[in-house]
């Protein structure tokens, strides 16, 4: 393999990440398995801002429930990141544990657990993530999940076209984002850990819209048109329209069937239309679905 | 039994808790930034060490390189070109002076670019720690100081580009910075969160107005005079943040109610006091700890202590010494280029035989 620097061996691509290529890595001396994210360094500007900002949070957030930053390496033309090594990436892991992508209840317990505990952290720490997504949420062999790529971290606004061809999706956006809010607050991290919990149950996307308007609509479909009156203030927002189809609020139960009714009325209270509504991860780590819980390496 | 009840829930509601301490001890800026002002003096001292080691064994180079080029000069010159009249190296003493002479261009430089305090605040924090490890001897503040501010423009999300920031400065090119931001960011073993006391300064004024703003507690402070005071406390960190050295010694929340106790003694001691004693009046009810109001008042003596300290090195003398700063410049150029020196030295001594 080329390009690989003095101290890691760089083994297979793992993935492209908003602004980067992350490879498999090895340390020469201790053998250990690494995550390597390189970022080409840009002659124009140095090195790009979104990774300024994702050095500068990775130093802070030191937490089970977050990938580990352990060094950061110069080599030519290129910065290298170097993290802890995952196995892989939530995604991945719904494709191969999953029955056609859903999980086992006991483990997606255990992951929305995880998550909310990396979430708690960073919002404590004033940090919102912004871009979480189940690609962005790695997974090891013992189990654990830590929160990954803050690239998009408390950056301002989020980038439609990133560097790379990849276009960041906008399943897991919370409906005041689409509707054009530019306050953001930690209630846009709690919306995407709703959508990623119904996706962990079902197997499927909770909201896989195509466009802004498109992914509004699919909202207002299983959530309920919002107006003024179940939602005061929302003509002020950039995106709203008067003239939305009116949907009426679904039952959640019947898009996530095999949840019980304690985890449904966490997903109900995570998944609240107004942001205000949502619980924080804090309140939600609370919650009496959380009381048993048991850890899935138990599982395999 | 109520009481009993609560006394039972509450310790573990505490525990679960993280305290805003608790989060600061987290940070990179109280782990790897954090000093006594002893650990300070011995760390520049040894940065100034270094700086002369390298400064030295460069011109050693030179030196030997120069003598074996002109044997003859060196063979005529004895005395003027002996080594210890030519390397005049720059002091720790006058490293301050030169660096405390510096950090004024950034806020220049800034409010060139208009930019946000923020990223004035961060840079000048970027440069002196830079300067904590490294010797201006080995890089000269110059350049350092550009590189400083457009990676901490970057780290705080105001956006220029390289070309329109290089443009407006004499002498810098775009590469200059490029080249030296991997070696800033090394400095700064990559931590770039940088916690000001803008932000407390602001939290504090807020919960001033909810502490103090009660007729019946005191008359004589209306919203106007905290207003005053929280504009004075700002102008405060502005002439004396940046330029000490309290950021590395004190947390930010402590420097925010120093520049505030500094402009108004008796307020912001009314306003501890609310915070500190609070339970004072409490203390006749049996069930009241008697030990609340004695914990309470240390932390208040301590604080206000701790306070006192921050103030006295704020204000510390900082003066940026133009002249002095002449005579260390010409010298550390000459640190970073021996060569120069030594050619210089050896042009004037030829002129000066062949005049005479």
């Amino acid at each position: 393999m080329t390009g690989s620097s003095s101290q890691f061996q760089q083994l297979e691509k793992l993935g492209e990440g908003t602004y980067a290529t992350v490879y498999k890595g090895r340390n020469r001396q201790t053998g250990a398995l690494v995550a390597l994210k390189e970022i080409n360094l840009d002659s124009e500007e140095g090195t790009p801002s979104t990774a300024i900002r994702e050095i500068s949070l990775m130093k802070e957030l030191d937490h089970e429930n977050i990938v580990t930053l352990y060094d950061v390496i110069h080599t030519e033309n290129k910065l290298t990141l170097v993290f802890e090594f995952m196995d892989k990436d939530l995604k991945k892991y719904m494709e191969i544990h999953g029955q056609q992508g859903a999980l086992d209840l006991k483990i997606v317990k255990s992951f929305m657990f995880q998550l909310l505990k990396g979430i708690m952290f960073c919002h404590d720490n004033r940090v919102l993530h912004r871009d979480l997504k189940p690609q962005n949420l790695l997974i090891n062999n013992k189990g654990e999940l830590k929160l990954g790529d803050f690239g998009l971290a408390r950056a301002f606004g989020i980038p439609f076209n990133t560097f790379s061809n990849e276009v960041v999706t906008l399943w897991y956006r919370a409906p005041d984002v689409l509707l054009g809010s530019r306050a953001y607050t930690t209630s846009i991290d709690i919306w995407s850990a709703g959508c990623i919990f119904a996706e962990m149950c079902t197997g499927k996307p909770l909201f896989p819209g195509t466009a802004n308007e498109d992914q509004l609509i699919k909202i207002f479909r299983l959530m309920g048109t919002p107006n003024e009156r179940t939602w005061p203030g929302i003509s002020q927002y950039t995106n709203y329209k008067n003239n939305w189809q009116i949907f009426v609020p679904q039952d959640l139960r019947l898009i996530v069937p095999n949840l019980d009714a304690m985890g449904l009325n966490l997903l109900q209270s995570l998944l609240q239309i107004r942001p205000e509504a949502r619980i924080t991860a804090r309140q939600a780590l609370q919650h009496p679905w959380f009381h048993e819980i048991t850890y899935p390496q138990q599982y395999y | 039994m109520a009481g009993t009840n609560n006394d039972k829930i509450e310790p573990t509601l505490k525990k679960k808790m993280i305290s805003n301490d608790d989060l600061y001890r987290h940070s990179s800026q109280y782990n790897f930034w954090s000093f006594t002002e002893e650990q300070l003096v011995n760390l520049r001292k040894q940065t100034n060490l270094k700086g002369q080691k390298i400064a030295k064994d460069k011109f050693q180079q030179e030196y030997t390189n120069s003598k074996l080029s002109n044997p003859e000069i060196f063979d005529k010159f004895q005395q003027e070109l002996k080594e210890e009249n030519l390397l005049n190296l720059i002091s720790y003493e006058e490293e301050l002076t030169f660096l405390d002479f510096y950090i004024q261009n950034i806020t220049t430089s800034c409010n060139f670019f208009k930019m946000p305090t923020q990223v004035r605040l961060t840079a000048s924090s970027f440069f002196k720690k830079f300067y904590l490890n490294n010797s201006v001897m080995e890089y000269h503040p110059k350049n350092i100081l550009y590189t400083c501010i457009f990676l901490a423009a970057k780290s705080e999300n105001y956006f220029i580009s390289i070309e329109s920031f290089v443009k407006p400065l004499s002498k810098i090119d775009s590469e200059h910075i490029l080249d030296l931001e991997y070696i800033v960011l090394q400095s700064l073993k990559f931590t770039l969160m940088v916690h000001h006391p803008i932000r407390p300064l602001y939290g504090i004024f807020l919960d001033s107005q909810a502490e103090l703003l009660h007729p019946q507690i005191n008359q004589d402070i209306n919203i106007d005079k905290l207003g005053d005071l929280y504009n004075h406390a700002r102008e405060w960190l502005n002439k004396y943040y940046m330029i000490s050295d309290v950021a590395f010694l004190f947390t930010p929340p402590q420097i925010a109610l120093a520049s505030m106790y500094d402009i108004d003694q008796k307020i912001t001691e009314n306003y501890l006091k609310r915070k500190f004693l609070k339970n004072e009046k409490l203390t006749t009810i049996k069930e009241e700890p008697e030990s609340t109001e004695d914990v309470g008042r240390t932390q208040l003596t301590t604080l206000i202590e701790t306070i006192q300290k921050c103030i006295s090195v704020a204000k510390q003398s900082h003066v940026a010494d133009r002249e002095a700063s002449k005579e260390i410049d010409r010298k550390c150029f000459y640190a970073l280029n021996p060569k120069n020196l030594i050619d210089k030295r050896i042009k004037k001594l030829t002129n000066n035989k062949e005049s005479t």
